[in-house]
């Protein structure tokens, strides 16, 4: 069993092995987050190595709680700055996106045939693409609570809002995502 | 119980991805399962939401394209205050000196304090001349000084060289107080120091070389202290105030306002710096 809390005491004690604990615990979760919310794996990578610096710096700011929404909160905090540098320079990049996409996936269905797994990669490409229509705040909201399958009250934690505001962002989400998705499920 | 006068409405969004997700209370729940009961078109928007939820919850976790663990070094890094962040410091700090030593490089020659030895033809100044009334004392003054420079120094009202002094003469009649104004003096003091002097109340003649250096000692220092520092050619405020020479009409040497080599490039310099300094105020990225 991974002993979060003993890891942030150390951490915060000054112990970079403990801090390093936590980040390969989060890492993962993170580094999603930040892929699903700007849609670019080189972006997503680099706010992800900021966020966990961030977080090193500023761990004395850390006042209990849940870790994971603390961190995601500088994530998300990293990648509204990271989009509103990009929106002035706009360089999507789906086809990364596929190249990224192309490793192991699901790990609940371990061998797909050809056709199954060409149709996975389409299917998270054409999701990605919809996540991009969306305004950032709704994006954000909808990563953490369907993709990353975070409570409410912890994306409320992660995006600095109130529950009900999430409850909103979420329903928007969901509505736009609903129709923008809408000829892929008839198919599917 | 269902609220009846809600009935007819359809389900909002928020009440469909709330029930989804099981974040109502008994009694919202109770009349969102009422009305779905009765409305197939929400029950379809319901169920579609259920299946776009699912498809998000199937995107495939992304593996990191490497470990994001912070290195010893790294960390020790991270921790104090960035290299660029000194250097930002660094630079800010030499911009502030060049940009001060430019300004006094150009005040200073219009002022001709900085001036290579040129004075005014024929009235050759003593260097303690200059130099005396930054000293803000009257006391220290050659009383009999008759030939003293005066008005370019306008351009710099905080240079030494603007002290209203110089022209101090012995035989005036003003009382010393009036006559010899501490540098800063405001206004009043200044008008104060010329309402004896009837020969020149008002301030316009004092922009143009006073013919008669006698009767102008009252009102021509202050002039000092009344011409704005900023805006006009500077040849313009080269009050050459030559007090109670007999050289006093012969016409000033006219001020040239192009820079100098040695200003050029500290100007350059402070503009240079004042770009490095603001390239290492954006940080990294």
């Amino acid at each position: 069993m991974f002993d979060e809390a003993g890891c942030v005491a150390a951490a915060r004690a000054g112990d970079l092995t403990a801090f390093n604990r936590l980040v390969l615990h989060h890492q993962q979760t993170a580094y999603n987050v930040a892929l699903r919310t700007l849609g670019d794996p080189d972006a997503a990578e680099d706010v992800t190595q900021e966020a966990f610096f961030a977080a090193y710096r500023g761990l004395a700011q850390f006042r209990g709680g849940s870790f994971r929404a603390w961190l995601l909160r500088i994530v998300v905090n990293a990648c509204y700055d990271r989009s509103r540098r990009q929106r002035r320079r706009p360089a999507q990049s789906l086809d990364q996106l596929l190249e990224a996409d192309d490793t192991p996936f699901d790990p609940i269905d371990p061998t797909p045939n050809p056709e199954e797994r060409v149709l996975t990669q389409e299917l998270a490409a054409r999701l990605q693409r919809a996540l991009n229509e969306l305004p950032a705040d709704q994006r954000v909201t909808v990563v953490l609570c369907d993709v990353q399958g975070l409570s409410y009250d912890e994306a409320a934690e992660a995006t600095g809002v109130p529950l009900g505001t999430v409850k909103s962002r979420l329903s928007r989400a969901r509505a736009r995502l609903r129709e923008l998705l809408q000829p892929y499920r008839s198919t599917a | 119980m269902p609220d009846p006068g809600r009935f007819h409405l359809h389900l909002t969004d928020e009440e469909l991805s709330s029930y989804l997700d099981g974040y109502l209370d008994a009694t919202e729940r109770g009349r969102v399962e009422a009305h779905l009961a009765g409305c197939s078109e929400c029950a379809v928007v319901l169920e579609e939401l259920r299946a776009t939820v699912a498809l998000l919850r199937q995107l495939p976790r992304v593996p990191v394209p490497h470990s994001f663990a912070i290195p010893a070094d790294t960390a020790r890094a991270a921790t104090r205050p960035g290299r660029r962040f000194q250097l930002f410091f660094a630079a800010r700090a030499a911009t502030a000196m060049m940009a001060a030593l430019f300004v006094l490089l150009v005040v200073g020659d219009l002022s001709g304090a900085l001036r290579p030895p040129a004075p005014p033809r024929g009235a050759p100044v003593p260097e303690d001349a200059r130099l005396a009334p930054a000293a803000g004392s009257p006391a220290l003054l050659p009383t009999d000084l008759a030939a003293t420079p005066t008005g370019a120094d306008a351009a710099a009202p905080s240079a030494p060289a603007a002290s209203p002094l110089p022209a101090l003469d012995a035989e005036a009649s003003l009382p010393l107080a009036a006559r010899a104004p501490e540098p800063g003096d405001s206004l009043p003091a200044v008008e104060e120091a010329m309402a004896p002097g009837a020969a020149a109340p008002s301030t316009a003649p004092l922009l143009a070389a006073p013919a008669d250096g006698r009767d102008q000692v009252g009102s021509g220092p202050p002039a000092a202290t009344l011409i704005p520092d900023t805006g006009a050619e500077p040849s313009a405020y080269y009050v050459g105030t030559q007090a109670g020479s007999d050289r006093a009409a012969e016409a000033p040497p006219a001020l040239s306002v192009d820079l100098r080599p040695w200003q050029t490039v500290a100007g350059a310099l402070t503009a240079l710096l004042g770009a490095l300094t603001l390239w290492l105020a954006r940080g990294p990225r």
